[in-house]
């Protein structure tokens, strides 16, 4: 049912880029219109901030759309506007005001940023997120995938958030299976010691 | 299989990633193996939490504002459409040209008017600079210095003028080239003020002929008369001390000072050489004649005695023009005996002036 659905949109974005090839309007509109949430979601998982987000879709679908004369079909024409949509959200966070904010954020914070705890394996404690309502689970998850790198934030998203294949994830960001595993793997290993590291500290959730 | 191995698959165990065979031995280790199992339960229930995390929707404006973004022309397609429009008018060469060309004539002006400013500039800030003598207009000579040999600057002063005896016969004109000796007029070029221009060197002064008469008078005594071609020119002549003799001979004049006219009148002992007979009036008399004859005949006087001054004594320099010499040496034939003194006439080739000076002398 799943792959169905996605053959079926392949040729539904096939169709819609000939006709706005061809001056249709419709066509861009159906395009946005199938693909803005799941951009949008992205953006928002990978940036962890709503307006962000929002301002990081539109660039992507304006990028997508002034250069669509260029896309040959090599791969499904989501595979690239997933491609397209890292990239402006790496820039967005590579950019002077967005590492300014961080910064100004991060201000009189001590905590080990960078996930140098390894996850503990033998720990018999139960998950803390076990204990957390759906919100404060969500709040927490996106806190701790704001502390990752942009590589281990975007194979996490697209992993388990996304739920693409390993195959689609290698095509999106270009690594081979082997980088991709280990990147998912440590990626994975890094959030459970974040999560973990919250739970300890109380968080600034006052429930763990 | 060993604990790491398991571990280095559970990833992909859990990720439901794995081959089929080795999902098998994955599964049949987890169900011995505690620690392993647990933290595969914990892969789990992260990776369920990450799925069940609410996926948001996109804004409802969202594709208004992609659309709105992309019909505005951006800043790079604005350029290149304004480079286009500007490239593809044939004009555009024209108007290239006509500023690559206004621009260029403005930057020469600048140049050469900048260059003029610092040239100015550089002559006005060099006021030791020694001026070179113009060639023709030099300082006027010194009272009593030795004047240099260049006729031009044989300007008469005559409130300098201080008569030696024994050059009492040197003429002073009233010109500022005044050639006092049949060589110079010879020399001199055919239009005597300083100030015109001859047009070629020298060539006018060889073409002009110059004839020198000398006028025998038959009512004269014996020791009066001049001579044309002894005279000193007249710079020399007002020399004070120009020659020691005259010096021991005029007295004991200082340097500068004006020497007394009592003791100017010294001859030396050459009576028909240096006359003093022009002080006669007779003289005075033949020579007004003369230059009447020359302004009748349409000539001029470059050089007359002067007929105030009664102790001069000289010849007179005339320039008439060739068609009116007979008339003039007619005229002058019947003022007394002429003789040539190169004993022969000037054939007049030409219309040419002819040079001619005049000397007195008493048979």
């Amino acid at each position: 049912m799943f792959l169905s659905a996605r053959v079926i949109s392949k040729e539904e974005d096939k169709e819609d880029i000939d006709a706005f090839l061809q001056g249709d309007r419709d066509g861009m509109n159906r395009l946005v219109l199938r693909h803005q949430d799941r951009i949008f979601n992205l953006c928002y998982r990978l940036l962890g901030d709503e307006g962000d987000a929002e301002e990081c879709a539109q660039e992507t679908f304006i990028k997508v759309f002034r250069t669509i004369k260029s896309f040959r079909f090599e791969c499904s024409f989501s595979t690239w506007l997933y491609t397209i949509a890292l990239n402006t959200c790496r820039n967005k966070r590579n950019s002077a005001e967005h590492l300014f904010w961080k910064r100004l954020l991060r201000f009189g914070r001590d905590s080990g940023e960078d996930g140098q705890e390894e996850f503990q394996i033998e720990d018999p404690a139960p998950s803390p997120l076990d204990m957390l309502t759906e919100k404060e689970k969500e709040d927490l998850l996106q806190s701790a995938i704001n502390t990752l790198s942009h590589d281990h934030r975007t194979v996490i998203v697209l992993r388990h958030i996304e739920e693409l294949s390993y195959e689609e994830i290698c095509e999106i960001t270009g690594y081979n299976l082997g980088t991709l595993k280990s990147k998912l793997a440590r990626a994975r290993l890094l959030l459970q010691a974040k999560l973990q590291q919250e739970s300890k500290k109380g968080g600034c959730h006052g429930m763990l | 299989m060993e604990c790491s191995k398991i571990r280095a698959i559970l990833f992909e165990h859990a990720d439901v990633e794995i081959p089929p065979e080795l999902r098998e031995e994955v599964s049949a280790h987890l169900a011995v193996c505690k620690p392993c199992q647990m933290l595969f339960e914990a892969l789990e229930e992260q990776a369920r939490a990450l799925g069940s995390m609410p996926r948001l929707g996109a804004p409802a404006n969202l594709l208004e504002n992609v659309r709105s973004r992309l019909e505005k022309p951006s800043m790079l397609s604005t350029l290149r459409h304004w480079m286009r429009a500007i490239f593809a008018g044939k004009q555009f060469f024209g108007l290239a040209g006509a500023a690559a060309a206004a621009m260029l004539l403005i930057l020469t002006v600048h140049v050469a008017f900048r260059d003029e400013g610092s040239r100015k500039v550089l002559l006005s800030r060099a006021p030791s600079t020694v001026e070179a003598p113009a060639p023709s207009v030099g300082p006027p000579p010194l009272k009593g210095a030795r004047a240099p040999g260049n006729p031009a600057q044989y300007g008469i002063d005559r409130s300098a003028s201080a008569p030696f005896a024994a050059s009492s016969q040197t003429r002073t004109f009233g010109s500022r080239f005044s050639p006092n000796t049949y060589e110079e007029a010879k020399k001199a070029p055919t239009s005597p003020p300083a100030g015109r221009k001859l047009h070629g060197p020298a060539s006018a002064a060889r073409k002009t002929p110059v004839v020198a008469l000398v006028l025998k008078l038959p009512a004269v005594s014996a020791e009066g008369g001049t001579k044309c071609d002894l005279f000193e020119p007249n710079g020399f002549s007002r020399q004070e001390g120009f020659s020691p003799s005259n010096r021991a001979l005029s007295g004991s004049a200082a340097h500068g000072e004006k020497m007394p006219a009592q003791s100017s009148p010294r001859r030396i002992a050459r009576p028909d050489e240096y006359p003093s007979g022009t002080s006669r009036p007779e003289f005075q008399k033949v020579f007004s004649e003369v230059i009447r004859l020359v302004k009748r005949s349409n000539g001029r006087v470059l050089n007359a005695p002067e007929a105030g001054s009664k102790n001069r004594s000289g010849m007179l320099l005339a320039e008439v023009p060739g068609p009116d010499f007979r008339l003039f040496l007619a005229g002058m034939r019947r003022l007394g005996e002429v003789e040539f003194k190169e004993a022969k006439e000037v054939t007049l080739a030409s219309n040419a002036a002819v040079r001619v000076s005049i000397s007195l002398k008493s048979k």
